[in-house]
């Protein structure tokens, strides 16, 4: 069995470099810097002391976001009890349109600027902005945001599809608002 | 299926993550509906978009100075030793606790304590475990064969909920013997006492339930038979009671 030592030194070798991934992680989860900060530490608090547990070989960078997501969990148990209600009919019919009228377009997106799609995503209700944040931005595979999330693989895909079309409508607006589109 | 399952996989297939078959359901579907062909269309070049979200923000030096030193901490830390006013406001909830049980729940042990300090303990990898398997049979093997129970040891596999089991003990607190045992997934432990209560056990079988909360852990509480089972976590309740209702 390993040493102390010797765990010490291999969790400061794999898992510090991975600060930046995991801190990025936080920020957009908490909505809010002290907060991220606090999720960083004890996330890598809990991983160290439970580091002799990793499964050598397996994704080290999603071990760590799972254990973030789970710190973040157990402080917002009240988040699930304040879940906005989303008519999810009505995003869709917009998202329809909104696919519709870019048919045919050349860069669709062309109209948007830095940090808009940020902005979006993290007017994403919780559990929507998570599934993103794991796939798109930090490249976990479907199985293991499903193991971050502690859900199944099919909740990772609709998820993902209802995100996708909510971050479109919410991009939209910007445009609208902005007056680079009509309607 | 519908449009809204389609998008679902035209998402998943622009991840590439789909089996041969359904990406063969996607390309059949895509022929025939322009909604998805509009939706693929936006959907692939939003997605070089999303790719150019800043992956990486650096955490301040100060940040990363204060978690390396709470590290270094941490590796020098003796075994936690409850603080006065630690110790007190813990006596406080665990009398409270007991107060509560003994009003509305019909068990004659006293076992908030034990079971929220032996959780406390496993949460900091500082439980003794007598056993280390992640095999639930050898585990129950091993309580049935110390003959210390006076009921059939099973312990639950809930590799199912995505827990596996590290091992367990047998911890005598106040008079009370009790199977321990211990599952982690990920970092999060739930650590699971069984015990027998003669003394509050009514005589009926019927199967009782209840959320205890202590501080920051909770604990679902199932009575059958004069046999106690507490689950105790860190994780929200609706978790710790779909794991319950997977092994109940």
């Amino acid at each position: 069995m390993a040493g102390a030592g010797n765990l010490k030194s291999r969790f400061e070798a794999s898992a510090l470099p991975l600060m930046h991934h995991v801190y990025t992680a936080a920020l957009y989860l908490a909505h809010d810097r002290a907060e991220a900060e606090d999720l960083l530490q004890e996330t890598y608090l809990r991983a160290y002391r439970f580091f002799h547990r990793f499964r050598e070989g397996t994704n080290l960078k999603a071990w760590l976001l799972t254990i973030l997501y789970n710190v973040l969990r157990n402080r917002h148990r009240h988040r699930a009890a304040e879940q906005r209600r989303i008519d999810f009919a009505a995003v869709g019919e917009k998202y329809e349109r909104i696919a519709a009228a870019m048919e045919g377009r050349d860069a669709p997106f062309q109209h948007l600027v830095d940090g808009e799609i940020e902005r979006a995503l993290e007017s994403l209700p919780h559990e929507f902005r998570a599934v993103v944040l794991l796939v798109d931005v930090h490249e976990l595979t479907y199985a293991e945001a499903a193991t971050a999330l502690g859900c199944p693989i099919g909740t990772v895909r609709s998820r993902l599809s209802r995100a996708r079309r909510l971050l479109h409508v919410a991009l939209h607006e910007y445009a609208r608002q902005r007056g680079i589109v009509d309607s | 299926m519908d449009c809204d399952t389609y998008h679902e996989l035209i998402v998943a297939d622009l991840d590439d993550t789909l089996s041969t078959s359904e990406r063969d359901a996607v390309r059949a579907h895509l022929e025939e509906c322009v909604v998805c062909r509009n939706a693929r269309a936006l959907e692939a070049e939003f997605a070089e978009h999303l790719r150019r979200i800043p992956r990486l923000v650096e955490t301040p030096s100060a940040v990363q100075e204060r978690l390396r030193v709470a590290l270094r901490r941490e590796t020098m830390r003796p075994p936690p030793r409850a603080r006065p006013r630690t110790l007190a406001v813990l006596a406080a909830v665990v009398l409270l606790g007991a107060l509560a049980v003994g009003l509305l729940w019909p068990v004659g042990v006293d076992f908030v304590g034990p079971v929220s300090d032996d959780f406390r303990l496993a949460a900091s990898a500082q439980l003794p475990l007598d056993v280390t398997t992640g095999d639930p049979a050898v585990l129950a093997r091993y309580f049935d064969g110390s003959g210390r129970f006076g009921f059939p040891a099973s312990v639950f596999d809930l590799r199912a909920a995505g827990y596996r089991l590290l091992g367990g003990a047998i911890r005598r607190r106040r008079g009370v013997v009790f199977a321990v045992s211990v599952y982690e997934r990920d970092g999060e432990i739930v650590v699971c006492h069984r015990f027998r209560d003669t003394e509050g056990s009514t005589g009926n079988d019927m199967a009782l339930r209840r959320y205890l909360r202590a501080g920051d852990v909770g604990t679902w509480v199932t009575r059958q038979g004069g046999v106690v089972c507490c689950l105790t976590s860190r994780l929200p309740p609706e978790e710790l009671e779909r794991i319950v209702g997977m092994v109940a």
